[in-house]
């Protein structure tokens, strides 16, 4: 089974209950990385064929893979 | 990642004429009326004012004592009436009859261009078209010409008429810049003669971390972090060190040339990359967490990945979020436009992160400020603009001992340039921050004569 990384935006009205999304993720598949409640991200892996689920878990505006980055010269 | 040498050094000099203002190129210069704005200085023409015909008059002669000359320094001796619309035939009239001036109409020069020698001699000349006329009077006979002006209300302005001139670039067009005691980059933006530095201003640089042993960096306060499993901030590629350097380095490095545009403001640095060069989203997203609640006012991300094979593909819906929350917080996020093109054959569009509206792209020019061949473009439909430009072609900046220093290329380079003019933008506007402070940004660059789509609102400029 594959592991997708995944970086999740939560939507601002539910940023104040984090911690119920976080939660939520959780029990939907998510392996919960990083809660960034500053910026409103959530960030984890998930296995492949649960990733679908985790937008529809309420409070997610967005679901992407963590992309890779590399230094710009 | 390699250090490209040297290109495009000496490449491109010609668009320097072509930056000269129309108005400077075309003459005579004291034809132009779009020029000065038209402002009276005085409205000698109200009427019912009370005032005396002398109150109030700046032609008047004897005025302000016997320091003042005439004609006033930078004006011609002449005068520049603007007339209401509609008010020419009476305005010739008026010259004519009531102040006794020779007048010549400028269509009867022929060919709408009137012969400089010929202004001279005469001693009214009628603009039909633009409504003004330019007079050859003594101040007297003006205020006659006034006089009846007021009349009639034919006349809504008198204005010296100004010398104008050329605007000289400001960088001479045939040299090479000399970067003996400070780098060209810093020279193009004005870093180096702004009278601010950043201080207090928080600036984050994410990135491959610091040589926190580095000599330029051993006195400064840094706060500093990893988010890169396994990895300590210590910069192990050189990256990192070269953008932190171009950002903030100090005001005296321990070999010249000063290479560091705001050498006041407090560096953050975040590693987010590992020491090849390479790291993710969630790092990124933890770097940008960490410099929002540290406070700082701006932060600087050379780095990106490229969309050159994916070009529909949309910009980040979690990058733009977290942009808009981090404007909202009062800081503004610099990324780099990324290095993947090749002109003239191969155009790339705007790496992510630096695609998402709410995050200022930084593309990369040369030293004649031309568009450096590898940095990224707007293309239409694909997403992501390039918003402004900084130096980013042969730029010289720190790098990890035993080096020290090093000159390398990329968009990478020009980022921190344009972070850095962040920070003294932002010392100078202590009540300016956000997308307010990347809207000064935008307005006080210096506009180029490249393609709008390469290089945005044009070079980035010190306060």
């Amino acid at each position: 089974v594959v592991t997708l990384r995944v970086v999740i935006g939560i939507a601002e009205d539910y940023r104040a209950r984090l911690a119920e999304v976080v939660d939520h993720l959780t029990r939907a598949g998510l392996h919960v990385e990083r809660v960034l409640d500053a910026i409103g991200v959530v960030t984890g892996s998930v296995q492949a064929d649960a990733a679908p689920e985790l937008r529809t878990v309420p409070g997610v505006e967005s679901v992407e893979p963590d992309r890779t980055v590399e230094a710009q010269a | 990642v390699c250090p490209r040498q040297k290109e495009g050094r000496r490449a491109g000099r010609k668009q320097d004429a072509a930056r000269l203002p129309a108005s400077a190129q075309s003459g005579p210069p004291e034809m132009r009326a779009d020029g000065p704005n038209w402002t009276p200085l005085v409205n000698p023409f109200r009427r019912g004012s009370g005032d005396s015909p002398d109150r109030g008059n700046p032609f008047r002669r004897g005025r302000g004592g016997e320091g003042e000359h005439f004609p006033r320094e930078g004006t011609t001796g002449r005068y520049l009436i603007l007339l209401r619309p509609g008010a020419v035939e009476t305005a010739v009239r008026i010259l004519g009859q009531s102040a006794d001036v020779k007048v010549s109409r400028a269509a009867d020069f022929g060919s709408r261009a009137v012969d400089a020698a010929a202004l001279g001699s005469a001693e009214a000349i009628v603009f039909d078209d633009l409504e003004v006329v330019t007079v050859s009077t003594d101040p007297d006979q003006l205020l006659a010409i006034m006089t009846a002006g007021a009349r009639t209300s034919a006349v809504l302005a008198i204005e010296p008429e100004r010398i104008v001139e050329a605007i000289e670039p400001a960088v001479p067009a045939s040299a090479l810049s000399d970067e003996s005691a400070v780098t060209w980059g810093l020279q193009r933006t004005r870093a180096v003669s702004s009278r601010y530095t950043g201080r207090g201003v928080r600036l984050a640089v994410l990135d491959t971390g610091l040589d926190l042993q580095h000599p330029d960096f051993a006195d400064r306060q840094i706060v500093s972090q990893s988010f890169v499993a396994g990895q300590d901030v210590q910069d192990g590629h050189g990256h990192g060190t070269h953008v932190a350097g171009t950002a903030c380095g100090p005001a005296t490095p321990s070999q010249p040339p000063r290479y560091g545009v705001a050498v006041g403001a407090a560096p953050y640095i975040a590693k987010v990359l590992s020491d090849q060069g390479r790291g993710n989203d969630s790092a990124v997203l933890a770097g940008i967490q960490w410099a929002i609640t540290n406070g700082c006012a701006i932060i600087s991300m050379s780095l990106g990945t490229p969309l050159c094979d994916v070009p529909e593909q949309p910009f980040s819906r979690v990058f733009e979020s977290v942009a808009r929350r981090a404007l909202w917080a009062g800081c503004l996020i610099i990324a780099a436009a990324g290095n993947d093109s090749a002109r003239p054959g191969r155009l790339c569009p705007i790496s992510h992160p630096a695609n998402c509206p709410s995050i200022m792209a930084v593309g990369a020019v040369d030293e004649s400020l031309q568009i450096a061949s590898f940095s990224n473009t707007g293309l239409v439909g694909e997403g992501g603009q390039v918003d402004i430009v900084g130096p980013g072609v042969s730029i010289h900046s720190a790098w990890p001992s035993p080096r020290l220093y090093q000159t390398v290329n990329g968009t990478s380079m020009a980022t921190p340039h344009v972070s850095g003019l962040a920070a003294l933008h932002a010392e100078a506007n202590p009540f300016v921050r956000g997308g307010a402070l990347g809207w000064l940004l935008l307005g006080s660059a210096s506009r180029l004569s490249a393609q709008l789509r390469d290089v945005g609102a044009g070079l980035a400029q010190a306060p």
